[in-house]
């Protein structure tokens, strides 16, 4: 479904992904794991099109997307949440899921200012379905809240709620767990599962191992911007070179 | 929901002060021609606010599409004689076209470089009016500009413009409230809020800003249009930068980002203005005065402490009725 073909971003001497080539199959949920600095949040920002390759493919359902801007990316079907929130903040959480329906719906000015009968129609089902992913993400007690005013992992779910929006066929999760505590983390797995199995491909940056561990299918492992390894995860556990990433390595153990 | 019935109330209060001030001045000459200019201000306020209101985007320079709308209506009219009623509109359009390619560099600045951007377009037309005497009159301006009529009646008494432009000021901010409440009005918030995501939620963030300058420019070219023909005389002191910070004195006092903060800023800045007519040189001092009590007190306008005071009373009633419930 989506295939990195050599992807490569230098920013000055410093190469963040180096020669990244992988695959993440239709319907898996892919977790992408590294150290700190290993070019996992920059790997996203090269599918999700804030930043263009400095070499190599990006392809999507065999279409060539690296250099898209971020909005037509998007709008092919691939969603995304971010790993500092950003939120509309002054807008209600509805609204913002509401924002997040922006690319399949039509309405133009003139249908807005006029208020045709086919815009109230969008406008009403842009609602209702709104509030349905609010419902599916637990926040429909939330919905007229202002964003800034949730708590801290209510806001995470509403930028997935935002990202679910855009009925994505690939929905990219940048360590959606951060900040949470172990109740919290025990739901987004659950909600992580309930969105795999509506046939949304995910694909996971995330640095809690145990929730990495028992929610993805396949794992890759990213140190210095080059992929170390890539497998299920009892693979990855017993894979030297992840360790020796992780642990520190030179040592004989 | 919750946002529209105080949306709506806004406009029905506002309808209701109209109403009780039309019994009043329908005698007064000079208080329908003040009305009036409350009128034309808040439709040029209105149109700065769908800019920097709602998408963010900051400009001085609004007076440039006023200065468009009221030339560009003027000069149709007069040169090739086409009823006023027609070139008000076609005045807009012209203004709107200014916007769209003032927009194209603009919605790439973001903060005083933008600032800048929009204070020297803001200083091109103002000179422009002023230096080309073949076309504009230069300095001197011009004089006799026909009012506007509908249907073979004229509107000439300062009570008759005050009824039209009431109607385009109704219609302005019907239009204003339905934008905003629709897509491309969340489009345009979520740009404001964060334009990073509004990016990655698929909206086309420069499309969507050069859509709030063109409908910016409109309404502001609407009310200079508006303006010519009510007082038939344009000059380009009207048009100068202390016109754009008037605009934006008005916006910031009455709230930026609502359907009411431009109808009070507008009303409140026409009629201190009007009072203080023979404090004329010290006009931009109370203006200044002005923008730093917003800055220091009221940094969400009139419209932000109205606001607060309603929450507050609605918090005290809702703990007094709690009380009473546990008596």
């Amino acid at each position: 479904m989506l295939k990195f073909e050599k992807a490569t971003i230098k920013f000055g001497g410093l190469v963040a992904v180096n020669e990244v080539t992988a695959e993440v199959p239709q319907g898996a949920i892919f977790g992408l794991i590294g150290p700190n600095g290993a070019g996992k949040t920059t790997l996203f920002n090269i599918i999700s099109g804030v930043y263009a390759p400095t070499s190599g493919r990006i392809i999507f359902n065999g279409k060539d997307i690296q250099g898209l801007p971020p909005y037509k990316i998007n709008e092919l079907g691939i969603s995304r949440t971010y790993q500092n929130i950003n939120l509309f903040k002054n807008m209600t959480a509805l609204e913002n899921v509401m924002v997040g329906c922006h690319t399949r719906t039509k309405a133009g000015l003139a249908a807005s200012i006029l208020r045709t009968k086919k815009q109230k129609e969008e406008e009403a089902a842009v609602e209702k379905k709104s509030l349905e992913i609010l419902n599916f993400m637990n926040l429909s007690e939330k919905a007229y809240y202002n964003a800034s005013n949730l708590s801290y992992g209510e806001q995470r779910r509403l930028e997935i709620s935002r990202a679910l929006a855009s009925d994505p066929k690939l929905l990219l999760l940048d360590e959606p767990a951060a900040g949470m505590n172990g109740r919290e983390k025990e739901e987004l797995t659950e909600i992580i599962r309930k969105i795999s199995d509506k046939g949304i491909t995910i694909l996971l940056v995330e640095h809690d191992m145990k929730l990495v561990m028992c929610v993805t299918h396949i794992i890759c492992v990213l140190n210095y911007g080059k992929k170390i390894a890539f497998g299920d995860a009892k693979h990855i556990q017993n894979n030297e070179e992840v360790i020796a990433a992780y642990l520190g390595g030179g040592l004989d153990v | 929901m919750l946002e529209k019935i105080k949306e709506r109330k806004g406009i029905i209060l506002v309808l209701l002060a109209v109403a009780i001030i039309c019994a009043f001045m329908l005698r007064e000459r000079y208080l329908a021609l003040v009305l009036c200019f409350i009128c034309i201000n808040i439709i040029a306020v209105t149109g700065l606010d769908v800019l920097f209101g709602y998408t963010g985007q900051v400009s001085f320079g609004h007076a440039a599409f006023y200065a468009i709308g009221a030339y560009g209506s003027t000069l149709l009219t007069m040169n090739y004689g086409i009823p006023p009623a027609i070139t008000v509109i076609l005045g807009s359009l012209l203004s709107m076209i200014f916007g769209i390619i003032i927009a194209f560099p603009a919605a790439k600045l973001v903060k005083h470089f933008l600032s800048l951007l929009t204070i020297a377009f803001g200083q091109m037309v103002f000179m422009f009016v002023s230096v080309t005497d073949s076309l504009t009159n230069g300095y001197s301006g011009i004089i006799n500009i026909p009012p506007i009529s509908l249907f073979n009646y004229t509107f000439k008494s300062n009570q008759s413009k005050f009824f039209l432009l009431l109607v385009v000021v109704i219609l302005v901010l019907i239009g204003k409230n339905r934008l905003i409440k629709s897509r491309i009005g969340r489009a345009f918030i979520a740009i404001r809020e964060n334009p990073h995501a509004a990016n990655g939620m698929g909206i086309n963030v420069r499309y969507y800003k050069i859509m709030a300058f063109a409908i910016s420019a409109f309404l502001t070219g609407l009310a200079g249009g508006l303006y010519a023909h009510l007082v038939h005389f344009i000059s380009p002191d009207t048009f100068m930068v202390t016109q754009s910070q008037l605009f934006m004195t008005m916006l910031l006092f009455g709230g930026i980002g609502s359907l009411s903060g431009p109808v009070i800023g507008s009303s409140i800045l026409v009629i201190i203005t009007e009072t203080m007519q023979s404090f004329v040189r010290y006009q931009m001092l109370i203006y200044a005065v002005f923008i730093l009590v917003v800055l220091f007190y009221l940094p969400n306008g009139v419209v932000g402490i109205m606001d607060t005071i309603g929450a507050k009373v609605k918090n005290k009633l809702g703990k007094r009725a709690e009380e009473n419930a546990k008596v």
